[in-house]
């Protein structure tokens, strides 16, 4: 079977309810954009400021039979897509913030340095910690933040993805970003 | 916070912000008196909202930082277990370096563990550079030696460039060296081994260019094997910088080569040649590795480096000017004869280093043989990894196994187990590659030596010779069944002693009193077994199972001695038992790649040793004493055969049949002079002979020999009932391995008529035959330019066949290809733009073909796996054979564009021998010849003719194969003989062939003392 063939398979099954589709799905798109991430290194300059969202569109097409395309599938396909982003990112924070510690600790190229420093990795972790915690107050905030912010979905896909309306989607928008911002904010009311 | 709490925040959040700001604080008063916290909560997430107009800054520059840093050399693995890459799956992360990431993975087809590595984007990105790197990874993955780690791939997978290699379970030779303290000896053994990998690879071309203790594996079998050949090509600048330039040395402390940049001096400090670290590119060549084996050497003897200092720069500077300090003030006992050849090694002038790695190799070993020698180490008996008493391995470890030999063996120990086969497969790799050199390699002057045909049939073979001399026992192989035969040689009766059946006889002894005759008789799939029987007729009792070599009968007929496991087993023994089969004893037991080779065994005339041959590709004559004592390397010549063995009785010599180090050479009789190793070659011709015996006077000896003669044929219409024979005379190989035509209707061919082979021309009658080139060396693979002007072939003239062109009429001669690999069977574009051609490569089936300007220049790789044999008229196409299987011999027959790209049509075609392919002049179809198997003779194992034609065996007959589709059709109908080379006349309506056979009969041989 084709990778295509299994992703538009796997995300079919996802969308009749088979939430164990998800289980294979993920790892497969962790991949493409992983190795997305590599060939953008080959062909780009670094430092070449890159669209979260363009990867994983570029992923879709790579990973889903053209054919097949609706919307649905693609805003699906989107959602895991989102989250896998979110795990490279944040994984190559933390180590990012290792280094910070010392533990682990390996020289940094010029062109991480000039685009990352730690204290901005410290803080994406940060701020995945604090939507961590927001998912055990509101899975369904957590998953607007997660599939706007890593996967750069506007409001209409993220509606799409969860199934509720864009208005929904706005307000859960507004409250998780209050919420996470003064989860962060070091002056954060007591 | 519950979820519930937070659900009703959130929408007392919404409600608040749509409160009017006037309101709010009697809208958050009404909360707290509500729920005290909630109102907390809602005050603070307000004022929250209220500071920033929320906004969380997107993640896109952690994004970018991201992409910046995989695959950078410092950067984590890029790649988790369980991703593939092509049809490997990453197991784990091995190590980092300077060429990328190397993973553990598996090899998910052939199920075998590899070394994985990833090539950094940047490096491969440079595609001048890649190309560079993989013509030479290319050249080295051909390579197959026990010392080298092989390169099985090189690849690109989503853009990922990688390598897969050999995984060497091991350690590296500086934790050897530093870690593990390991004894000078056994680091000798290492080195020695890593220079015999090197001879191989030099020999080639290939120069390693960053050797050092840490591109050395050593695995736990004890084997040195050299890492990373060809890597350095793609860190190191491709010119020298211009007067006026310096170079800038850059040299990475740690190893990690540092990204290109101009004018770096690539290589690692402390190991690398004063060339090197001058920056003078230009003048790296082998000897370049032979100052960083010196380096190593040295590390190896001092446990230091030898231009060790503070700084790479210092470092360098000592490379350049300063001598390395004299080994006796690291260790006083250290042979003198290592100082002298470090300091060889270490000569800053090239010239004045050792010119030859090979040269290097041998005085190591001398020495180490002298260390050992001198009771220094005591390892000749140690046991073993059975736990049985073996014998360590002494001296250099041989070299490669050739995969021809290894498949003649494998089939030969399935099919046949004829003796014969392994002398004549030694023809096998590279016909039309490599030359026969050393045709008079010693002084000593063969004497008068006189062969007689004992038999004609062709089809005899096998034999052996009565102690008396009054008898012959061989076998004929007749409809795919053997018999055996005795022949009374003073009446030339033949007399049928075993009936035909399907069976496989080999190896027969006598016993010394006449009265029995010992012989192996093939299992079907397993190893032969030892059969005796009434040597005048009687019934055959089986002795002894699982025999591999003949065996060889002591002065009484006492005992027997014999090889027990293949010689590609990871070890195999010599045995010694009862000659009723009872009583066995394990003399010794040899590991790969220096196990016993079952070619030869001999009871020395003192009958205290056994002679035996061992070792992998360079054939060891050892003699190993019976009472436990250390073998004793006997000298000889290089010889890469060496299948059967008698000494004389006076202990004075021995005759041998023997291959010369090259691999065209056919196995010839030698006699072997004891103890000096000098040796002359009692026979000099193209034929093979094997299964030697000897009369007990030593006076007469009998062998099989093989001849392979063929003629060239012109058939119209390809009609063979009306074919007309255009040569004549024996022992002639004409139009072998190439016939032609030129436009105006004359014929081209390779001829053995005077000699040695050469091109010559003749009418399309047979007439006006005349020799276009001459020479002391051999030119074949003829190929006439479409217009009729040239002729491209083939020429040993250098030591090696390379591909060279030259006009019709014999002048103008041009070298077209150069390097290690040589080149074979070359077609010249319709055009006369290009000369094809094909390299058949170390490994049995790795064909690759090129193309090179008619005027010479940088070649072009047309396939990487198969070998081109015609190109289309309007020369857009070429057809290229690709080798399937070893035991069904199964080809597929592909065409490809001249421009390169993957094949357009490929459909496989069964044939013991390689097909060699035309177009039909319409190029509406390709002909082909098949010589369908079953049919043939043992004796002369097609296994050679699969690469080449060494042999004419069987029934070869024309097929053609439409390209619009449709099935083949059968062209040619003969019923006997064989062709290897075929092309139409221009005009399509003459086919003209070079057909023969190769005969296998009983010769004796006298006078030749």
């Amino acid at each position: 079977m084709s990778a295509a063939h299994s992703v538009t398979q796997l995300l079919a099954r996802w969308n009749n309810g088979e939430l164990e589709a998800l289980d294979e799905l993920m790892p497969l798109i962790y991949d493409e954009l992983r190795k997305m991430a590599k060939r953008y290194m080959s062909h780009q300059n670094p430092g070449h400021t890159l669209q979260t969202t363009a990867l994983i569109h570029e992923a879709y097409l790579r990973m889903v039979k053209q054919k097949e395309k609706h919307f649905e599938n693609r805003s699906h396909f989107f959602g895991v897509a989102a989250q896998a982003m979110r795990h490279i990112l944040v994984d190559y924070a933390r180590t990012r913030q290792t280094a910070k510690r010392g533990a682990g600790s390996r020289p940094i190229s010029l062109e991480e340095a000039a685009l990352v420093t730690q204290e901005r990795a410290a803080e994406l972790v940060a701020f995945d910690d604090a939507l961590k915690e927001l998912e055990t107050l509101s899975k369904r905030q957590s998953r607007v933040v997660e599939l706007r912010y890593f996967g750069g979905l506007s409001v209409e896909e993220t509606a799409t993805v969860l199934g509720v309306s864009a208005d929904t989607v706005m307000r859960d928008w507004s409250m998780a970003k209050t919420w996470l911002h003064r989860a962060l904010s070091p002056s954060s009311d007591v | 916070m519950t979820p519930q709490q937070y659900e009703r925040l959130t929408e007392l959040f919404h409600a608040a912000l749509e409160v009017a700001c006037d309101n709010r604080t009697a809208f958050l008063d009404q909360v707290s008196n509500d729920d005290a916290t909630l109102g907390q909560e809602l005050k603070s997430l307000l004022a929250a909202h209220e500071q920033q107009a929320p906004h969380i800054k997107p993640p896109e520059d952690i994004a970018a930082a991201y992409l910046a840093q995989p695959g950078s050399p410092t950067g984590p693995p890029l790649l988790d277990p369980n991703t593939r890459i092509d049809r490997y799956e990453i197991l784990s992360l091995l190590g980092k370096g300077g060429m990328g990431e190397v993973y553990l993975a598996e090899d998910l087809r052939l199920h075998r563990k590899v070394a994985l590595k990833i090539l950094p984007a940047a490096v491969a990105q440079d595609q001048n550079r890649m190309r560079r790197f993989e013509q030479e990874a290319t050249a080295a993955a051909a390579l197959n030696h026990p010392h080298i780690a092989h390169i099985y791939e090189i690849g690109e997978c989503e853009s990922a460039h990688f390598i897969a290699i050999e995984h060497i379970d091991g350690d590296t030779l500086r934790d050897k060296i530093h870690r593990d303290k390991a004894p000078l000896h056994k680091l000798l053994k290492y080195l020695i081994q890593v220079a015999e990998g090197l001879t191989r690879t030099h020999a080639a071309g290939i120069v390693h260019r960053d050797l050092k203790p840490d591109n050395i594996m050593v695995t736990r079998d004890d084997y040195a094997k050299i890492l990373d050949f060809g890597l350095a090509k793609l860190i190191e600048p491709q010119t020298t910088p211009g007067p006026g330039v310096s170079a800038a040395i850059k040299v990475d402390p740690s190893g990690i080569a540092q990204h290109s940049i101009a004018g770096m001096v690539m290589g690692t400090a402390g190991y690398m040649s004063p060339e090197q670290a001058e920056g003078k590119i230009d003048q790296v060549d082998h000897r370049s590795d032979i100052f960083s084996f010196g380096c190593i050497l040295f590390e190896a003897i001092t446990r230091h480096k030898p231009f060790a200092d503070e700084s790479i720069i210092k470092s360098l500077h000592k490379v350049v000017y300063e001598q390395a300090p004299p080994i006796k003030d690291f260790d006083p006992a250290a042979p003198s004869d290592l100082q002298r050849i470090v300091g060889r090694c270490l000569a800053k002038d090239r010239d004045e280093r050792y010119q030859t790695i090979k040269d290097v190799a041998i005085e190591l070993h001398e020495v180490r043989l002298a260390m050992i020698g001198a009771g220094k180490v005591d390892n000749s008996v140690q046991l073993n990894r059975s736990g049985t008493l073996g014998r360590q391995t002494i001296g250099p470890t041989a070299t490669s196994i050739s995969s021809a030999e290894y498949i003649a063996t494998q089939i030969k120990r399935h099919k046949k187990g004829t003796a014969i086969a392994v002398a004549a497969l030694v023809i096998a790799a590279g016909f039309g590659l490599y030359k026969f050199t050393n045709k008079k390699p010693f002084a000593v002057a063969p004497p008068a030596t006189r062969l007689t045909r004992l038999t004609a049939t062709g089809k005899a073979w096998a034999g052996s010779i009565s102690p008396d001399g009054k008898h012959v026992a061989y076998v004929v192989e007749e409809a795919g069944e053997e018999s055996i035969w005795m022949r009374e040689v003073a009446t030339s009766t033949n007399v049928q002693i075993v009936p035909p059946a399907e069976a496989s006889y080999a190896s027969f002894s006598f016993t010394h009193d006449g009265h029995y005759l010992y012989f192996i008789k093939g299992e079907k799939d397993g190893p032969g077994s030892l059969y005796q029987m009434p040597a005048l007729g009687g019934s055959a009792r089986k002795i002894v199972d699982n025999v591999a070599s003949r065996a060889a009968l002591s002065a009484d007929d006492k005992r027997i001695a014999f090889i027990r496991g293949g010689f590609f087993a990871k070890e195999n023994s010599l045995i010694v038992a009862n000659s009723d089969g009872s009583g066995e004893q394990v003399i010794a037991t040899r590991m790969t790649p220096e196990n016993f080779y079952f070619g030869g065994i001999a009871w020395t005339p003192d009958g205290k040793s056994i002679t035996c041959v061992a070792g992998n590709s360079f054939r060891k004559l050892i003699e190993v004493p019976l009472d436990g004592g250390p073998d004793k390397l006997l000298q000889t010549p290089k010889w890469i055969g060496l299948a059967d063995i008698e000494w004389l009785p006076d202990a004075r010599g021995l005759i041998v049949i023997a291959k010369e180090q090259t691999r065209s050479a056919p196995s010839q009789i030698w006699y072997l002079s004891y103890p000096s190793g000098e040796a002359h070659r009692l026979t000099s011709d193209f034929n093979n002979y094997g299964n030697l015996s000897l009369t007990g006077d030593a006076r007469t000896l009998i062998v099989t020999k093989q001849e392979t003669t063929s003629h060239i044929w012109v058939a119209p219409d390809g009609d063979a009932s009306r074919a007309k024979q255009l040569t004549t005379g024996t022992g002639r190989q004409d139009g072998f391995p190439a016939v032609n035509w030129t436009p105006d209707g004359k014929i081209i061919y390779d001829s053995t008529a005077n000699g040695g082979r050469h091109i010559w021309i003749m009418n399309a009658d047979g007439g006006e035959q005349r020799q276009l080139t001459d020479g002391a060396y051999d030119d074949q693979g003829a190929h006439v330019s479409q217009d009729g002007r040239s002729i491209a072939f083939i020429s040993d003239r250098t030591g090696i066949f390379h591909v060279y062109r030259m006009d019709i009429d014999g002048t103008n001669v041009k070298q077209l290809t150069s390097g290690g690999e040589g080149g074979a069977a070359p077609l010249f574009s319709p055009d006369r733009q290009w000369v094809i051609y094909s390299v058949g490569g170390a490994k049995f089936g790795n064909f690759s073909s090129w193309k090179v300007p008619v005027d010479g220049g940088e070649r072009i790789q047309l396939t990487n796996d198969s070998w081109a044999s015609a190109i289309s008229p309007d020369g857009k196409l070429v057809a290229c054979v690709q080798y399937v299987a070893a035991r069904a011999l199964r080809w597929n027959i592909r065409i490809v564009p001249f421009a390169g790209g993957p094949p357009l049509k490929s459909f496989e075609v069964t044939s013991e021998s390689r097909p060699s392919l035309r177009w039909a002049p319409d190029g509406r179809a390709i002909f082909y010849n098949l010589t369908p198997g079953g049919v043939l003779s043992g004796q002369t194992n097609l296994l050679i003719q699969p690469l080449n034609g060494g042999a004419l065996s069987g029934v070869t007959n024309l097929w053609m194969q439409p390209l619009g589709g449709g099935p083949p059709k059968q062209v040619t109908h003969f019923a006997s003989e064989s062709f290897f080379a075929f092309d139409w006349s221009r005009d399509g309506k003459r086919l003209a062939y070079g057909r023969g056979a190769t005969t296998s009969d009983m010769v004796l041989v006298t006078d030749f003392r």
